[in-house]
């Protein structure tokens, strides 16, 4: 089974930039061959705001989606503004149910640099669609890899993130289409 | 009976080969005409000559049979730098014996040798003034670094005493330095370490002695430490044993050995500043510095490389499954793991996190 069979959806939580959802989805259809579909935006997902941190929950934001039970989508990829966390975590910029059907993006810590300074728009798009699709691959069940420049590299900060690439290595590639034969 | 180029006869026979047009040569690895070198350099030095074509002759006499040649290595190095006129050496240029260099040296302002000697046992020759000849105090003692012994038995020869080199050794040993980092799913993960299941890390020394500390993933579950509890120098651990206790605000978790040894120093800063451990837990944080006895068996029950990366993963899965079914299988990018997770996630309770990573709660009574 390729992953043209596989529909994948993309939908915004809250405000977004203009344009910032049609960007991601090209990077998903450039480098997956999967052309996503917009589904309906929702609100911002204030059930899982956390006071105490002033931060949003992403494990509680990714139940909350996967209870909505999409029709037509497997796979489900939330974008927000928000700052994201989970409790073990200072902050994350997406996160995704290991072998799951629903992830979520944050452009709230994209927008600045590991210095502090601000990012332009390009970039941040540039950033926030190599986290959908690092999100995706978790969707997908693949694991995070030890090579730096695989898309499945864990990234940290904006720098690894910025020095990663939108593509998988062969190793995971490999694993992805064998993932994908045995569905 | 012309010379030979060895002294001898049959030496001279063997050796004066022919060329291909009858006229003798030195030697058959020699090929030189014999007359033409004895014109210049006489029949000594031909004599003399050995077969790494080096001459042994003493000096004197070659330059003797050798006036041909100027040989610039008579001249003093005083002369050569051109401090004086004229000056030849008559002591082969062993300065450190020369009288004429040492007063030289004197001359230019550098202290004589037993100004030299008198300087170096400055601080020693303080010493003996101060204290009677009998009662020379360890320097060691005196500072408070050592307990015994109280008294110098090698005359302030501090180099050759064992109490001071094992101080010296000790100071060596003290600095680590900065480890490569990985960081697997935002914990901090030091190359070339061995880590425990029971997350402690050993590293290997230069010497052979194996240093030991927390891995930053305990470090951040428990949070910073009120107290360490180490073992005391001379204690033998067995891998897997109880090796240290941490203690937060009462509670107590106990880590086990990597390794089994003897403990040979303790860093003490982690238990005057436990909060050391938590910053720097692969550097300055280190616990202890263990003498193995069975490092090669006790290592292959340790994650190493690729394998220690693979095995904090799991650890992080296992993490979030304790945090609730929210959380279970969650993949996380970006950000970094908090620093004192114990404090921040109220539903984590102290044992059961001692028990799940340390897998020491059965060890506690």
């Amino acid at each position: 089974m390729s992953l043209k069979k596989k529909r994948i959806g993309v939908l915004a939580l809250g405000q977004l930039p203009e344009h910032a959802l049609d960007i991601i989805s090209f990077h998903i259809k450039n480098h997956l061959d999967v052309m996503p579909r917009t589904l309906p935006a929702l609100d911002n997902p204030e059930y899982a705001y956390n006071e105490k941190r002033f931060q949003y929950d992403a494990g509680i934001i990714i139940e909350a989606l996967e209870a909505m039970r999409f029709s037509d989508v497997e796979k489900v990829i939330g974008v927000m503004s928000i700052d994201l966390f989970i409790p073990i975590f200072t902050h994350v910029y997406g996160e995704a149910r290991q072998g799951g059907n629903c992830a979520v993006v944050s452009l709230f810590r994209l927008k600045e640099n590991s210095d502090g300074s601000a990012s332009p728009a390009v970039l941040i798009y540039k950033r926030a669609a190599k986290v959908a699709l690092h999100e995706l691959g978790h969707l997908f069940n693949l694991l995070h890899c030890e090579n730096e420049k695989c898309l499945m590299h864990f990234s940290g900060c904006v720098k690894e993130l910025d020095q990663s690439s939108p593509t998988l290595c062969e190793y995971c590639a490999i694993f992805l289409q064998d993932k994908l034969r045995h569905r | 009976m012309k010379h030979s180029a060895f002294g001898s006869k049959e030496n001279g026979q063997k050796n004066k080969k022919k060329d291909k047009e009858g006229k003798k040569v030195i030697g058959i690895d020699q090929p030189f005409e014999y007359d033409e070198v004895v014109s210049i350099t006489g029949p000594e030095y031909v004599k003399n000559l050995c077969r790494s074509d080096i001459t042994v002759l003493p000096y004197e006499e070659l330059k003797k049979n050798a006036p041909g040649f100027y040989l610039s290595a008579d001249r003093c190095i005083w002369m050569k730098a051109g401090i004086i006129n004229f000056r030849l050496c008559d002591g082969a240029h062993d300065c450190h014996h020369c009288p004429f260099d040492q007063a030289m040296k004197i001359a230019m302002g550098e202290p004589s040798p037993a100004a030299k000697e008198e300087q170096r046992e400055g601080w020693a020759g303080r010493m003996k003034r101060t204290y009677e000849i009998l009662e020379t105090p360890c320097i060691h003692f005196k500072r408070g670094h050592v307990t015994s012994p109280e008294v110098c038995a090698a005359n302030y020869a501090c180099r050759h005493c064992d109490v001071h080199r094992m101080l010296q050794a000790q100071k060596q040993r003290r600095g680590v330095p900065r480890p490569t980092i990985t960081n697997v799913s935002g914990f901090q993960v030091a190359d070339g370490y061995y880590y425990h299941f029971g997350h402690a890390w050993a590293r290997i020394e230069h010497d052979g002695w194996v240093r030991i500390g927390i891995d930053d993933f305990a470090c951040k579950i428990f949070g910073r430490a009120s107290s360490i509890h180490l073992p005391v120098i001379g204690d033998f651990l067995a891998q897997g044993e109880i090796g240290w206790v941490v203690e937060r605000n009462g509670q107590k978790a106990a880590m086990q050995s990597p390794l089994s040894g003897t403990v040979c120093d303790l860093n003490n800063r982690t238990t005057a500043h436990p909060d050391v451990v938590q910053k720097k837990p692969y550097e300055s944080g280190w616990l202890l510095l263990l003498e193995p006895t069975n490092l090669k068996l006790d290592l292959e029950r340790l994650y190493f490389g690729r394998e220690s990366l693979q095995w904090i993963e799991n650890e992080n899965h296992h993490l979030l499954r304790l945090l609730g079914t929210e959380y279970e299988r969650m993949a996380a990018t970006g950000g970094t793991a908090i620093d004192d997770i114990f404090e921040r996630c109220p539903s984590l309770d102290w044992n059961r996190l001692a028990g799940a990573f340390l897998n020491t709660a059965a060890l506690i009574k």
